[in-house]
């Protein structure tokens, strides 16, 4: 037992109403520079759609991720080995290009004042921002298809539609009840990074006490592998500085005990911050599991902070008992694993991703009918409506299932009946006009208790700023102290935790 | 009133600095004084004959030899018996300014030799020693006239260019071991390839040095290489037959088309692996594509529209 702290993420989705102001806080702070125009460290993506890069999911076109060698029984990168990338190393086919980004633009507004008199209103004209030409039509934007649900271009070309049946991609476009719902994403600071294993420089690793996935600016040789070697595409190249980036989890605010600024910013409250324990020794099994196993074997490696066997291994690698004692308080580890209610986004990468999502109950059961939403079938008994708008949700659970559980709907169908029976429950108490048979029944099927669906409604719907943000203490000191025990730590004091970047000692 | 006794103290500073200079320049000046530099302390040029010497093995030996007979230019066996130490040491310094000045000796040498001698950028002292040294190996001046046949003491036997070519390339070696001339040199008729650029071409060698192109193997540039591995008599024979015939086979213009044929048929098999080791390599970004519909792992069943 190898037990390490990790600092973990969870999105509940049902509460995301799309605004993107997350996305607008992480572009102020770390991508305005010259050279990253075009990053979206965090972007709020359409689902059904294509998302941004253009079909970053389809792992056909960009090879990211990990891939079960049966025969070998080894776990192998989609991208390629050794000799692969020693062949393709000058020209990797598998990036994704600017035009599967965007071509990030500005407007010309200086000719607002500038323009001679006319006959006509002066414009500004978009500018591109890598050229510095104009740009005469705009093709596509870091989230082009944003609330395009049912569009017969982005929402039809989602790669989680594939092996959809007819009736299933009508149901997702239907005129008037056209269905969509939103995916934020950032880094998912994976356990199994692919990225980390693409690097031919060695330029990307895992900081041992929280997790966070960050690329060395001085080491980078821009071979740009990580790029494809992360299957949801979150490296980006900076081609100003010929360096490689991504979302560092805003760990200098991490670091001041503050949440990274998406998290902050979040209008809907929907991102919980806090710490996990998990077992080292378990990754390789984890990320080796069988496809429908993948999610049971991601949450076996994350640890009860609560079990006394865990704490002393901890203890045993070093972890001061305030991180213990913040992980017992992570909402992160509730949601995902006291109550099984978020999933990583696509296991299927096996990557063991550590953003977590709960998955969004609203378009699954709601709908309008005669001018009107309605959840359930009017009319019919007991838990029969409950059970028969997951049945005949208009985003089916295999679309989910594909997003969240490597194809496995039960894990799916799991995580929506504890859902509805908190709502069920809750109805109960405050509206009642549902019967406590009817509520029995639903946490019976959901597996909870009553007082469990209590504290799923808290940390849902009223949670504290402390509650949603459990920022452990970083303790740098210790961890420095740790991994390089002839360094004073004091040194360190009052420093920036940014560092000062020098100009890369060239070694060939 | 403060400021002021800082002003001064400032001021006293700056007048005992530039007495501490001054001190220092002097001093330095006094030193290198001293010092006896090469210039002044010069008397009128005088040389050692040893010097002199190596002078000669290094810059004159490859066209002249001491009783060796005329190569590029004449034997100086004797030399300083023939012409006064004024006229060498201008000839040596400067020929093209003594040949300028319409020195007649200078003039006949040019007529005889077909070319004036190079300057050798040497300095008056080791022109002294130069001269120096030729005085040392003094002896008869080379009996008859300068432009009599220096042919080799000993007729050399019969040679074959067939054979001699082969030496030259390297074909056939050497009976005492010496490198193929091939490694410095170049000469038509010996393929397309071609020899070493580290020595002169010798294409057109025998048109310009005639028999005495056999004794180049005794000169200083060559003699580190070829003293202690002499070439034969035969071997000397058959190389001069070689560099006679030479000449005349110019470089083929087949073999560059052959060259040139075969440099882009590797060029052709060369992109043709590059293509296929690479061919799964990205043309158009993944949106364009899916906009088109040409994506291979884009799923074609539409829905229905209406």
């Amino acid at each position: 037992m190898d037990i390490r702290s990790h600092v973990s993420m969870v999105f509940h989705l049902d509460k995301c109403i799309g605004c993107h102001t997350c996305t607008v806080a992480c572009k102020n702070i770390w991508t305005d520079r010259k050279g990253t125009e075009y990053m979206y460290w965090n972007n709020v993506e359409t689902k059904p759609g294509t998302g941004y890069p253009t079909r970053w999911e389809d792992q056909e076109q960009y090879r990211g991720g990990w891939v079960l060698d049966e025969k070998g029984g080894k776990l192998k990168l989609r991208l390629q080995g050794k000799w692969g990338t020693l062949a393709n190393i000058f020209y990797n086919p598998y990036l994704p290009s600017i035009d599967d980004y965007f071509e990030p633009w500005t407007y010309d507004y200086q000719n607002l004042f500038t323009a001679p008199e006319g006959d006509d209103q002066p414009t500004a004209r978009a500018v591109s921002q890598i050229t510095g030409r104009y740009m005469d039509t705009i093709e596509a934007g870091p989230n082009w298809d944003d609330d395009l649900g049912g569009s017969p271009v982005y929402a039809d070309n989602d790669p989680n539609l594939d092996g959809a049946t007819e009736e299933e991609r009508r149901q997702i476009a239907e005129i008037d009840r056209t269905v969509f719902f939103y995916l934020p994403r950032i880094c998912n600071h994976c356990l199994n990074p692919g990225c980390v294993a693409a690097c031919p420089a060695g330029a990307i690793y895992k900081r041992a006490e929280d997790g966070i996935v960050l690329i060395s600016q001085d080491k980078c040789r821009a071979w740009r592998m990580c790029i494809s070697g992360c299957p949801y595409k979150k490296t980006y190249f900076n081609w100003s500085t010929g360096k490689s980036e991504k979302c560092i989890l805003c760990y200098p605010r991490l670091e001041s005990g503050q949440p990274p600024a998406c998290f902050h910013s979040c209008v809907g409250r929907i991102r919980y911050i806090g710490l996990v324990l998990y077992d080292a020794d378990m990754i390789q099994e984890a990320a080796m599991a069988p496809s429908d196993q993948l999610v049971d074997a991601q949450r076996a490696a994350i640890q009860d902070p609560f079990d006394p066997m865990v704490i002393a291994a901890a203890r045993r690698n070093g972890i001061p008992d305030s991180k213990i004692q913040a992980a017992q308080n992570s909402p992160v580890y509730k949601f995902v694993k006291r109550w099984g209610l978020a999933l990583p986004l696509h296991p299927d990468f096996r990557t063991l991703p550590m953003l977590f999502y709960v998955p969004p109950l609203g378009p699954v059961t709601s709908k309008m009918e005669n001018g009107a939403y309605e959840t359930v079938d009017a009319g019919a008994e007991g838990l029969a409506p409950m059970l028969a708008a997951l049945d005949k949700s208009r985003v089916s659970l295999r679309y989910m299932a594909s997003l969240f559980s490597a194809g496995n709907e039960d894990i799916v169908r799991e995580v929506y009946y504890k859902l509805m029976a908190v709502r069920i429950y809750m109805r109960g108490k405050t509206v009642q006009d549902v019967t406590q048979a009817e509520v029995d029944e639903a946490l019976a099927l959901a597996g909870l208790s009553g007082s469990e669906a209590e504290a799923i409604f808290r940390l849902t719907s009223l949670p504290t700023y402390e509650e949603r943000f459990v920022v452990p203490p970083m303790e740098r000191e210790t961890a420095i102290q740790a991994q390089f025990p002839d360094i004073d730590p004091l040194t360190r004091k009052a420093s920036t935790g940014f560092g000062f970047r020098e100009d890369p000692a060239r070694r060939w | 009133m403060h400021t002021i006794p800082c002003i001064d103290s400032a001021q006293a500073r700056r007048v005992l600095g530039l007495g501490a200079f001054t001190v220092v320049a002097v001093g330095l000046l006094l030193i290198l004084l001293t010092i006896p530099t090469p210039v002044g302390a010069a008397s009128p040029a005088q040389g050692s004959a040893t010097e002199g010497q190596t002078i000669f093995e290094a810059k004159c030996a490859g066209c002249h030899t001491i009783g060796g007979g005329k190569l590029v230019g004449p034997d100086l066996q004797g030399v300083t018996g023939l012409r006064d130490a004024d006229w060498l040491t201008k000839w040596i310094t400067d020929p093209a300014a003594l040949v300028a000045s319409g020195d007649q000796t200078a003039v006949d040498l040019v007529g005889e030799f077909g070319t004036t001698m190079p300057t050798l950028g040497l300095s008056p002292d080791e022109v002294a020693s130069l001269i120096a040294y030729l005085d040392t190996t003094g002896g008869p001046a080379p009996s008859g006239s300068p432009t009599a046949s220096t042919a080799p003491a000993e007729p050399l036997p019969p040679g074959d260019a067939q054979r001699g070519r082969e030496l030259y390339t390297g074909a056939m070696r050497f009976t005492n071991g010496g490198p193929p001339c091939l490694s410095c040199h170049t000469i038509a008729g010996i393929g397309a390839l071609g020899g070493g650029a580290m020595g002169p071409d010798h294409t057109d060698v025998y048109s310009r040095l005639g028999d005495a192109v056999i004794t180049f193997p005794q000169t200083g540039t060559m003699l580190p290489i070829f003293g202690p591995d002499p070439l034969t008599p035969q071997e000397q024979a058959d190389l001069l037959a070689f560099f006679r015939t030479a000449p005349v086979a110019e470089r083929s213009f087949e073999a560059i088309w052959v060259l040139i044929g075969l440099a882009v048929l590797g060029a052709l098999v060369l992109i043709g692996i590059a293509s296929l080791v690479w061919r799964n390599r990205a043309t158009e970004p993944v949106r364009v594509r899916m906009l088109r519909g040409t994506l291979p792992s884009q799923n074609h069943t539409k829905r229905t529209e209406g």
